[in-house]
């Protein structure tokens, strides 16, 4: 159990994929726009990543090794044109503000990366952990640019507004510049206080 | 030999289980998909021409793709009769236009009944969020709600064009020319 939450806080902190590993950026950029978004987002990559590593972990003995990425691709792509066609049928709203980049899960790198490097070589629990603690920790940063770039570019947060109408809103938090440049804040955030936490 | 079979099978299994199962979800949700967009059709139908109450597709006469069309980046994806009660009392054209960032898709409402163009509505978009995105604000598509079909539609004559999105402005005006000159034609026949 305590090698759970070991794997588990490693996704969110140690290793998060957006902050640290730096993978899976191009649907950060593109869905951060607003919370909303990036909470669905969020929900359909734990989901996802989360399926396929427990299929994966489970199969990872009788997969060969010559096919196993093939393998990989087909059953994250199976998760996701499910969550895909799920949030088409009750979410349409959600599935046309989300577009392609729902489908683009598929082609994330975090979830090729921790099928490969972690759910083909471990054991089911710890494999759990791990998706668990990637998604959460993708969910959490794309959400908290979401909700910078949505108060400043829209002046709401979940479509309610928060700032005076006399706001201006910031274009530039809504294009990808806003983006890349909070995820540079946030990695150096991040990287101040873990130095300053081992000192 | 024998490796390569294993190899073989594994894939072919894992492939078919995945078919299967996704056959399993289009089936539940093939259903409400379907709904939805029709749902979402009609709605947007209803709100680019309020006054109606009804819309039947129309079946579009086959045209021949002339270089004409092409070079002026429209195309009329399908077009609807508008009824209220058992009256024809008008259209709405589904068109696309080519933008700045991809192709537009709008609404264009006319009534044939007091030649002005009832309204616009923009569906798809992939035009700069703040800039051309604004060719869907209330202030753009406005102008284009009640205006005789005798008036112009030329870019800062009768319409105002968005500032920093000329292109994405002009994109929706060449729909309107579209629309319009297909009504020519048409009544031409």
């Amino acid at each position: 159990m305590k090698q759970f939450w070991f794997y588990f806080k490693n996704g969110i902190i140690g290793e998060n994929p957006v902050l640290r590993l730096m993978i899976g950026l191009c649907s950060v950029l593109a869905v951060s726009v607003k919370v909303e978004n990036c909470l669905a987002m969020g929900a359909a990559v734990i989901f996802v990543l989360t399926c396929s590593s427990i299929v994966i972990s489970i199969l990872r003995k009788g997969i060969p090794d010559q096919v196993r990425i093939p393998i990989f691709i087909v059953v994250i792509s199976t998760f996701t044109t499910i969550v895909d066609l799920v949030m088409k049928a009750y979410l349409p709203p959600l599935s046309k503000a989300m577009g392609v980049f729902i489908p683009l899960i598929v082609v994330n790198c975090i979830i090729m990366a921790r099928a490969e490097a972690f759910a083909s070589r471990k054991p089911l629990l710890p494999s759990i952990a791990d998706a668990l603690g990637m998604g959460i920790g993708y969910t959490l940063v794309i959400t908290a640019i979401g909700v910078v770039r949505e108060l400043f570019g829209y002046g709401s947060i979940l479509s309610i507004p928060l700032l005076p109408e006399t706001y201006q809103n910031m274009m530039f938090m809504i294009l990808p510049p806003g983006a890349f440049l909070l995820i540079g804040i946030y990695i150096g955030i991040l990287n101040h206080v873990s130095r300053r936490t081992s000192k | 030999m024998k490796q390569q079979l294993k190899i073989s099978l594994t894939l072919a299994v894992v492939c078919a289980i995945a078919a299967a199962s996704l056959a399993a979800v289009n089936q539940v949700t093939q259903k409400a998909i379907a709904i939805n967009s029709i749902k979402e059709l009609q709605e947007s139908l209803k709100i680019v021409y309020p006054i109606a109450d009804r819309f039947e597709l129309e079946e579009m006469p086959v045209q021949e793709v002339s270089s004409d069309s092409k070079s002026h980046d429209f195309t009329i994806i399908d077009q609807y009769q508008a009824y209220q009660g058992d009256r024809k009392i008008g259209k709405v054209y589904r068109v696309s236009s080519k933008g700045y960032g991809g192709q537009i898709v709008l609404l264009i409402a006319i009534s044939t009944q007091t030649n002005t163009m009832v309204g616009m509505r923009v569906l798809e978009h992939q035009e700069t969020p703040g800039l051309g995105s604004e060719i869907t604000s209330s202030h753009f598509q406005e102008q284009f709600h009640d205006k005789p079909l005798s008036d112009s539609f030329e870019l800062n004559r009768d319409i105002q064009a968005l500032s920093g999105a000329t292109i994405s402005s002009r994109a929706v005006i060449r729909a309107c020319q579209g629309v319009l000159t297909e009504l020519g034609k048409e009544a031409d026949q």
